[in-house]
């Protein structure tokens, strides 16, 4: 209870904080921004700084976030989420900060839907990753467990193979800035923040630790019912989207038509915008996540590139698939397709829509992407 | 705030047409109010590099209603932030509104909790912005704007 209201005051603070923070950032980020401008093409070495100016000012971002989700600003409604999902593709950014000497090892159950905030989810793999690492100054492995306790509750577990914790400050370590990290490290913000979103998601959170052998914290939540199917491939080989949204912009009424029909009978719940400055106000209306973009390329006043950048630049996980009526190679040249683009010629071919959809999604990496160009033709319907 | 109402009003350098814009934004006539100079001067700037020609700026939202009064016809959408001294965001488009000025209105803000959000909506806002955004994530509120209001 105590604690509760600990960090209940401290959330204002930090969110007030956070909100002045916000300020500063973009004031920083926004003349570094202009800096490269003036400095484009000159000096190597000043863009670099600019360039790490910038890339600070990110994590300074990221950390107002922190801050804002710990004072319960909520950003987000609570969704059904597809937990081993999520935490596959959460590696990816986990990856990149454990060193060589730390194995990450992921053992996860399939369809443990949980209901909660998916960007509170990635924050407390995140953190809890983190301090793992940090336990592990000379190597270890990681690992993180995701499995059905029992058929109302899911186990998600963090385990290492670290320093782990002393009893004497066990009773601490959810409270808010308290920290074992050297100054500057850790703003001991971490693990509060993780028990807040965990209250949040009606779970409990709870630590076993053996010191010098290691750390395992376990997180309880609910398992929901609600629990969307994913995509499933049914006998006859179609393949199932539930539980997806895409956003469809084309100006031909007739092919909207189809390719909505076609998508919402996959399963996808379906956005359909007549042209592409529709497109960019619906999704805005929308308040949950959307996974496809599939648009026109050629569209009058704001045209499908365009759209798709502008979308992608306030929803950065969006996919985008790129359709148009002009060969891959001919007249489209005209256009400008950026490299990693997928381009479906029309006709759309059903099958071919949903495996490029299906592709997408088994991305592991999004680095994949962008080795090549990927063109689909299709010669006939 | 005594340098700022000495000089009221600038209206600022007319900026080169960006041939490269797909619909072009250069019919925006956009007022800017904002306290923070620095924030001030980033927002002209994005605005500028997004093709915006007509751009007027205020430091202050009892200036900026002032301005609105006399001026409204040179003004066809507003950028403001929330977090003023003395009139703040809401408080300015609210009694902005009370004058019958219906223009599309975006509001920059640092914070998106549930509350501040539908104070501002029934303010009237068209839209919001949250600190800090990109010229993309810019470009992408004002295109939505102006399509909800035309």
């Amino acid at each position: 209870m105590f604690q509760a209201q600990k960090l209940e005051a401290l959330g204002q603070l930090a969110g007030g904080v956070a909100h002045d923070f916000n300020n500063i950032l973009s004031i920083v980020d926004g003349y570094a921004r202009m800096a490269e401008k003036y400095a484009e093409k000159g000096d190597e070495t000043l863009l670099n700084y600019l360039d790490r100016i910038r890339q600070a000012s990110k994590r300074g971002a990221g950390l107002t976030k922190q801050l804002l989700l710990f004072g319960r600003h909520k950003m987000t409604e609570n969704m059904v989420i597809d937990l081993p999902r999520l935490i596959q593709e959460q590696k990816q950014l986990m990856e990149p900060l454990l060193s060589n000497s730390i194995k990450l090892v992921i053992d996860v159950e399939k369809g443990l839907f949980v209901e909660c905030i998916p960007d509170g989810l990635a924050q407390i793999l995140m953190n809890l990753v983190i301090n793992s690492r940090d336990a592990m100054p000379d190597g270890g492995m990681i690992k993180i467990i995701a499995k059905k306790e029992d058929p109302e509750t899911i186990l998600l577990s963090v385990i290492d193979t670290g320093t782990g914790l002393d009893p004497k400050i066990a009773d601490k370590i959810f409270d808010p800035f308290f920290t074992t990290k050297e100054q500057g490290k850790g703003t001991g913000l971490g693990l509060s923040m993780v028990y807040g979103l965990v209250q949040d998601m009606k779970g409990v959170i709870q630590v076993e630790s053996v010191p010098g052998e290691g750390t395992s914290m376990n997180i309880y939540l609910p398992f929901s019912k609600k629990g969307v199917i994913t995509e499933i491939t049914e006998a006859d080989g179609t393949i199932r989207f539930e539980g997806y949204t895409a956003l469809v912009a084309e100006d031909e009424p007739d092919l909207l038509l189809i390719v909505c029909r076609f998508l919402e009978d996959a399963g996808m719940k379906v956005i359909a915008a007549a042209n592409g400055a529709e497109a960019l106000v619906r999704q805005d209306d929308y308040e949950g996540e959307i996974d496809f973009l599939l648009t026109d390329v050629v569209m009058p006043e704001l045209n499908g590139l365009k759209l798709a950048e502008l979308v992608q630049a306030v929803r950065e996980d969006i996919k985008v698939v790129f359709m148009s009526g002009f060969p891959a190679n001919g007249t489209l040249a005209q256009v400008d397709i950026p490299d990693d683009a997928i381009l479906l010629a029309k006709p759309v071919a059903f099958e071919k829509l949903a495996a490029v959809l299906k592709s997408l999604l088994d991305e592991e990496s999004p680095d994949d992407k962008k080795s090549e160009a990927l063109v689909y033709e299709i010669k006939n319907l | 705030m005594i340098k700022n109402r000495k000089r009221l009003f600038t209206k600022l350098k007319i900026y080169e047409k960006d041939p490269k814009m797909a619909e072009p934004l250069n019919n925006l006539k956009i007022l800017i109010v904002e306290d923070q100079h620095d924030a001030r001067a980033l927002l002209r700037n994005m605005l500028a590099e997004l093709g915006v020609t007509q751009i007027f700026e205020s430091g202050d939202g009892r200036e900026a209603l002032q301005f609105m009064d006399s001026a409204s016809d040179f003004v066809n959408l507003i950028i403001c932030d929330w977090n003023m001294p003395g009139l703040s965001g809401v408080e300015f488009l609210r009694q902005l509104r009370s004058t019958g000025a219906d223009m599309p209105f975006l509001m920059v803000t640092g914070r998106s909790d549930m509350n501040s959000v539908v104070e501002a909506k029934v303010a009237g806002v068209t839209g919001y912005i949250r600190k800090p955004f990109s010229p993309k994530q810019l470009e992408a509120k004002l295109r939505i704007i102006i399509k909800k209001t035309s």
